[in-house]
């Protein structure tokens, strides 16, 4: 055993504590949440806005790399499509794309806790109904077809540019935000799964709501297959990469202020605060969403990959100092495999091997739930809690 | 070093669907495709044969009733054309160039004449109004024969024309879009003139392009 230089808590002995996730080597001695390796995958960078890790964080290491060869297939799909110029195919799959991703992430880590159906209902059914609903607004309220070529796509820009993507984000929260209440969703990946299968839901159902035209033309109606390609991965990627990252940014602050048993919930500073936190989100997806009304195809998708890294790097941070402050005050339990790394730890909050956060692994596991049963174990001591 | 790094356990995928996720995500992605893809065809509006020039085709298109021709003539190329403003109104002029909004039955479209100086080529007089239009995306040339132009003209006299789609986009996503253009010259000025709807409420037998081509028809030559 050793005594951790950032928590102070005794911990055995290895690359990381496994009470708080801090580094135990020479030199490390502020918050845990200042080590550079991301709590969720550790072997990744915390600055590095990787994708699935930080949309899916409670993939195991193995499994990531799965979601990153099927979002690639996907996209690809998506891109051939088009290029087949079956475009009502390609939007259709462009809009489901990460929708399949998130039934696949949720089935495959448990998410729902053996209460699926109301769980499905407040987050992918109230996504994609909040989704069908804004498409159907959209179109009711979209410009003239003499307006938009006389004025341009300017006749966007109140409505469909600030107005409806502002309006459907804080729609699409109501959902998860129904599941805060609920004790068993206490740890911010729930916060983070709920709202990114929402948004996910959310772009989908709306992009082949308003595309419904497009759909009832043909298979193969026509268009420039070029811009029709950035439109696409504007529709498959770009938006729905936003408004997953920043529904899950704001449902992890507001997990980490009022669910999340954090030992600082002021530790992510102003944007940790839900006040400052969802503006900021809806201000994300506004932005995002109004570059299309003054900007070409491919300028959108430009537009959305620089809006897609501030939400994936905001949610990262979130997820990283969520985890890291996460409070356990039960004892240190028995070695068990980590899942992520394949070493030996002792069981508590963190791997003492990789570091990575228990929360962050899959549910049925049972990892993630604080240990509280055993107290020691092979190697492990008396905890500072328990006294000597 | 960890004290337990020596005892290192194989380590596997520990998620419900194991190493069968990208199995899972083909599976349900193709599933999906072809689904969209039945609908598709499904609900694809029939295909029409195309027609002959010269040769009856159909029914005549119905004409919207005209209750009140309202004249314009374009100052700087002289030449003049009747709309009904009952269903027709002016969104934007200029000496050369008139755009007039469409409702007809509660369907719009939109109707622009443009003047070109006499040395302009009609397909060139085109592609120039065609590409000074705002707010279409993707724009491309309609392959499709059944919506080519036969026999297009301007006032009466033969011109070229040219059938697109594109789309009308916004942060929601896509509406298509079809657009049809014709130009024709008397040698001292050209005119062109270009119909936008969307491509459910246009077409061949639709009111917007019956409505079209009155306008189109009613173009006097300048002298």
């Amino acid at each position: 055993m050793t005594t951790c230089s950032s928590c102070g808590g005794q911990t055995p002995e290895g690359n990381f504590c496994v009470r708080c996730g801090a580094p135990l080597g020479a030199g490390f001695s502020v918050r845990s949440h200042g080590r550079s390796q991301f709590a969720a995958a550790p072997h990744e960078h915390v600055a590095v806005p990787a994708l699935v890790s930080t949309l899916f964080p409670r993939l195991p290491r193995d499994s990531r790399a799965g979601f990153r060869l099927a979002l690639g297939l996907g996209t690809t799909a998506v891109i051939v499509l088009a290029a087949l110029q079956l475009f009502p195919v390609a939007l259709i799959a462009a809009a489901l794309l990460f929708p399949t991703l998130v039934v696949l992430y949720f089935v495959d880590v448990n998410v729902y806790e053996d209460e699926p159906i109301w769980v499905i209902g407040l987050t992918i059914g109230w996504g994609a109904v909040a989704g069908i609903g804004f498409g159907l607004i959209a179109l009711a309220v979209e410009p003239s077809v003499g307006s938009v070529i006389v004025n341009g796509t300017s006749q966007y820009l109140v409505v469909q540019g600030l107005v409806l993507p502002v309006c459907g984000f804080f729609v699409l929260l109501m959902g998860p935000l129904i599941l805060l209440r609920y004790q068993r969703f206490n740890d911010v990946l729930d916060g983070v799964a709920f709202g990114a299968s929402a948004a996910a839901w959310f772009s989908g159902a709306q992009a082949i709501t308003y595309g419904i035209h497009l759909i009832g033309a043909g298979l193969r109606p026509g268009g420039a297959v070029l811009p029709w390609i950035w439109r696409l991965l504007s529709l498959a990627v770009g938006m729905p990469v936003l408004t997953m990252g920043s529904a899950a940014a704001a449902c992890a602050a507001l997990w980490l202020r009022y669910r999340a048993p954090a030992r600082d919930a002021n530790a992510l500073g102003a944007l940790g605060h839900p006040a400052v936190a969802l503006p900021f989100a809806g201000l994300l997806v506004m932005g995002g969403a109004v570059g299309e009304t003054f900007l070409p195809a491919g300028g959108w998708l430009a537009w959305l990959a620089a809006f897609d890294v501030v939400a994936i790097s905001l949610l990262r941070r979130t997820i990283h100092v969520g985890l890291l402050e996460e409070s356990s005050g039960n004892p240190i339990g028995g070695a068990f495999t980590c899942p992520n790394c394949g070493h030996l730890t002792a069981r508590h909050t963190f791997c003492g091997h990789c570091g990575i956060s228990l929360q962050a692994l899959p549910k049925l596991l049972g990892l993630t739930q604080p240990y509280g049963g055993e107290t020691g174990g092979p190697l492990l001591g008396p905890s500072p809690e328990t006294g000597s | 070093m960890s004290v337990f790094a020596e005892r290192v356990a194989t380590r596997g995928s520990t998620g419900s669907l194991g190493g069968k996720i990208v199995h899972a995500f083909l599976f349900l992605f193709l599933l999906l495709i072809g689904f969209s893809i039945l609908t598709t065809v499904l609900v694809a509006p029939g295909t029409s044969a195309p027609c002959s020039s010269g040769q009856p085709c159909g029914a005549p298109p119905s004409v919207p009733p005209v209750i009140r021709q309202t004249a314009w003539r374009s100052s700087q190329y002289g030449f003049s054309l009747d709309y009904p403003g009952s269903v027709a109104r002016v969104s934007q002029q200029s000496p050369a160039r008139l755009v007039l909004v469409t409702n007809v039955g509660g369907h719009s479209g939109t109707v622009a004449i443009q003047g070109f100086s006499g040395g302009t080529a009609p397909a060139q007089a085109i592609a120039d109004q065609v590409s000074g239009l705002k707010g279409l995306s993707q724009l491309a040339r309609d392959s499709n024969p059944a919506h080519q132009l036969l026999g297009a003209g301007v006032g009466y006299l033969s011109g070229a024309g040219r059938a697109y789609v594109g789309d009308l986009t916004s942060p929601q996503g896509s509406q298509p879009a079809s657009l049809v253009s014709e130009a024709a010259s008397d040698g001292h000025v050209t005119v062109t003139a270009t119909v936008v709807g969307t491509t459910s409420e246009s077409g061949p037998h639709t009111d917007l392009y019956a409505l079209a081509d009155l306008i189109i028809n009613s173009v006097q030559w300048p002298g």
